[in-house]
């Protein structure tokens, strides 16, 4: 166990080397120069001297081993430098702007893991059935509306009955919300107030909603195969045979089996959903790291997208070995 | 012996899969898109505005809501959408084939060297296929456009850096498998060079579940092309390109006012990714044994 740790821990550190060296190469490598964008894209007569100073000021006339050794100890030591678009050091910009996202994205989370196991463990024992047929059709239509488009559908629809759900918080309370951990829900309630709280949990519902239709299909698809197949096991064949009452055969040995591979399911989903959540969250115009992305674009602050690159992958990273390790402490057949 | 088995299996996977009504709703779709693209520009009552030119016409229309004349109403310039949104689908159906086509070639060939050579390369291949699975493609993608532009490019090319690593890790799967196989042990035994064994003889047996398996997340890549298409469409200050992902972007700013500059464009994406998931799940289910089997519930 020690040693797949180790083994674990080791490849995630080499990793993150290789996601700070392809972000890096990404940017710097491809055909366009950056040097040209930072200096704001100049014309005229004084524009070579611009790039000049620019490419200076990037270290691009370094060689390139060099440059991405100090690329790599400036984002190590935290020195990411200041944003653009932001007018703030970018890891000031980063942590804000993932807290909002991580709100909605474990929201999202906290509903759809139960729900999906709950309409798989529903098809699973329907299975071949027309509540099964009908279920495998809706989430397969579900799964086939593009998320962005259902967002802008739900906006369009809450805006012609007026309700409010845009942002993350009622304008009206922004001086009065103090930020203790940067999470919303969690603040109001610390400050004692759940007029801001049922706010909040107005405007994070839609979206989360949104957020969790392919984490909820995706695992009551997987449970919905599995644990069909499981009930022709023995030990479920027997445990029955034995006058186990069906709920308790279900929940102790047909789903136990199941369970870790649903946990690591999520892992993989959750990749998928972060991405989600940034355009969603774009979409009901809440700050976060859509939001992020969007301002970087427009500004090409590309320093900023590169550390929103970094981060995402540094996060999917963890939580995948994270999946990945509960996993095998949940089952104990699993060798890596 | 192995690739003819694969081929007849394969064969009688299709007949199975054309049997069942959802693969038939699926390929119904997915051919009257294809229609549609390749005569968008004759049966598009406008086709010069809808590949993106403002019109003297246009420009005097300005943004109009859904009529007889114009029945997906007309952009902020004046275009007609209903001429936008036919010439979209080509550039859909392209992306989607470059990014499949793209991803399945370097996945498979790096896989099948990876599986089949092993040393070296099989550490820097596996190690290279868990990097690029954690790169997220949306974000990928708004780095490039800031780097080299907001085009058809931009999104092919963050696409297949992202999805490569999928394909690649079946056909390393796969190949590991092949290559214990007696004919390949008769070939290394006959003298054949490994680069030429990789190619002639693992790569044949390696492709058909990975063909499947692209087959099968098609859906998938069409609407994370319309997703990244969408971020560029949102920031960009005008629009001619006739993308659907681009245009619901665009259209997103004017939601409350003009809202069917995003709605037909998203309606259109969703019928066809519909079309792509339905022929995917009836793929996915005839060629695999254990979902195949008719289900007699006893629990």
């Amino acid at each position: 166990m020690i040693r797949y740790y180790v083994k674990r821990a080791l490849m995630g550190s080499a990793l993150i080397v290789g996601i700070l060296m392809v972000t890096y190469l990404l940017v710097y490598i491809a055909p366009g120069d950056p040097a040209h964008v930072w200096a704001g894209k100049p014309r005229g007569p004084r524009a070579t001297e611009a790039i000049e100073l620019a490419r200076k000021e990037l270290g691009l006339d370094q060689p390139l081993h060099i440059q991405i050794a100090t690329f790599m100890a400036r984002f190590l030591t935290g020195d990411w430098g200041v944003s653009i678009a932001f007018k703030q050091p970018i890891i000031n910009v980063i942590l804000k702007s993932f807290k909002a996202t991580a709100e909605l994205l474990l929201f999202s989370y906290a509903i759809a893991i139960p729900l999906g196991l709950v309409l798989g463990i529903f098809m699973a024992l329907r299975r071949g059935s027309k509540a099964d047929l009908l279920l495998k059709l809706t989430s397969s239509m579900f799964i086939s509306i593009p998320r962005f488009w259902l967002a802008l559908i739900v906006v369009l629809v809450f805006y012609f009955i007026g309700f409010q759900s845009l942002g993350r918080l009622d304008p009206r309370y922004s001086l009065e919300l103090r930020e203790v951990t940067g999470f919303y829900l969690l603040d109001s309630l610390l400050i004692l107030r759940p007029d801001i709280f049922l706010d909040v949990l107005t405007r994070l519902i839609a979206p989360s909603l949104i957020i969790a239709v392919y984490p909820v299909f995706s695992i009551a698809k997987y449970v919905r195969y599995n644990l069909s197949e499981r009930f022709y096991e023995d030990y479920v064949i027997e445990a029955v045979s034995l006058g186990i009452s069906r709920g308790s055969v279900l929940a102790r040995y047909a789903l136990r089996g199941i369970i870790p591979a649903v946990v690591q399911l999520a892992g993989i989903n959750f990749v998928y959903s972060f991405v989600e959540t940034t355009i969603v969250e774009l979409v009901f115009m809440r700050e976060g790291v859509g939001r992020v992305l969007v301002e970087g674009m427009l500004r090409s602050d590309y320093p900023l997208i590169i550390a929103t690159l970094f981060i995402v992958s540094l996060i999917l990273l963890v939580v995948n070995t994270a999946a990945d390790i509960l996993q095998k402490r949940l089952d104990p057949r699993v060798t890596i | 012996m192995s690739y003819n088995r694969t081929i007849i299996k394969s064969r009688t996977t299709l007949w199975r899969c054309l049997r069942r009504a959802d693969f038939k709703v699926g390929v119904t779709i997915i051919v009257a898109l294809i229609l549609i693209a390749t005569l968008s520009s004759v049966i598009a009552p406008y086709p010069d505005e809808g590949a993106g030119l403002i019109t003297e016409a246009a420009k005097q229309r300005g943004p109009q809501p859904p009529s007889a004349e114009h029945p997906f109403g007309t952009d902020i310039v004046g275009r007609d959408m209903l001429s936008r949104v036919l010439i979209g689908s080509c550039y859909s159906l392209i992306q989607t084939i470059l990014v499949i086509f793209g991803s399945l070639s370097i996945g498979v060939i790096l896989g099948v060297f990876a599986g089949y050579i092993r040393g070296i390369v099989e550490a820097v291949v596996n190690y290279a296929i868990e990097l690029f699975l954690l790169l997220p493609s949306v974000i990928v993608a708004a780095a490039l456009s800031v780097i080299i532009g907001p085009g058809m490019l931009t999104v092919v090319l963050s696409l297949i850096l992202t999805w490569w690593a999928w394909y690649a890790r079946i056909a390393y799967v796969q190949s590991r498998q092949v290559r214990e196989l007696d004919f390949i042990k008769v070939s290394e035994a006959l003298g054949f060079r490994r680069v030429y064994i990789a190619f002639r003889h693992v790569l044949p047996n390696v492709a058909p579940p990975v063909v499947v398996q692209s087959m099968i997340d098609t859906a998938s890549v069409l609407l994370e092309i319309a997703t990244i298409n969408f971020l560029i469409g949102s920031v960009s200050a005008s629009l001619d390109t006739p993308d659907w992902g681009m245009m619901i972007g665009y259209g997103f700013r004017y939601i409350t006012t003009y809202w069917w500059m995003s709605f037909f464009p998203g309606l259109f994406l969703v019928v066809t990714a519909f079309g792509f998931i339905l022929v995917g799940d009836a793929v996915s289910e005839e060629s695999s044994p254990n979902l195949r089997r008719r289900w007699r519930q006893w629990f």
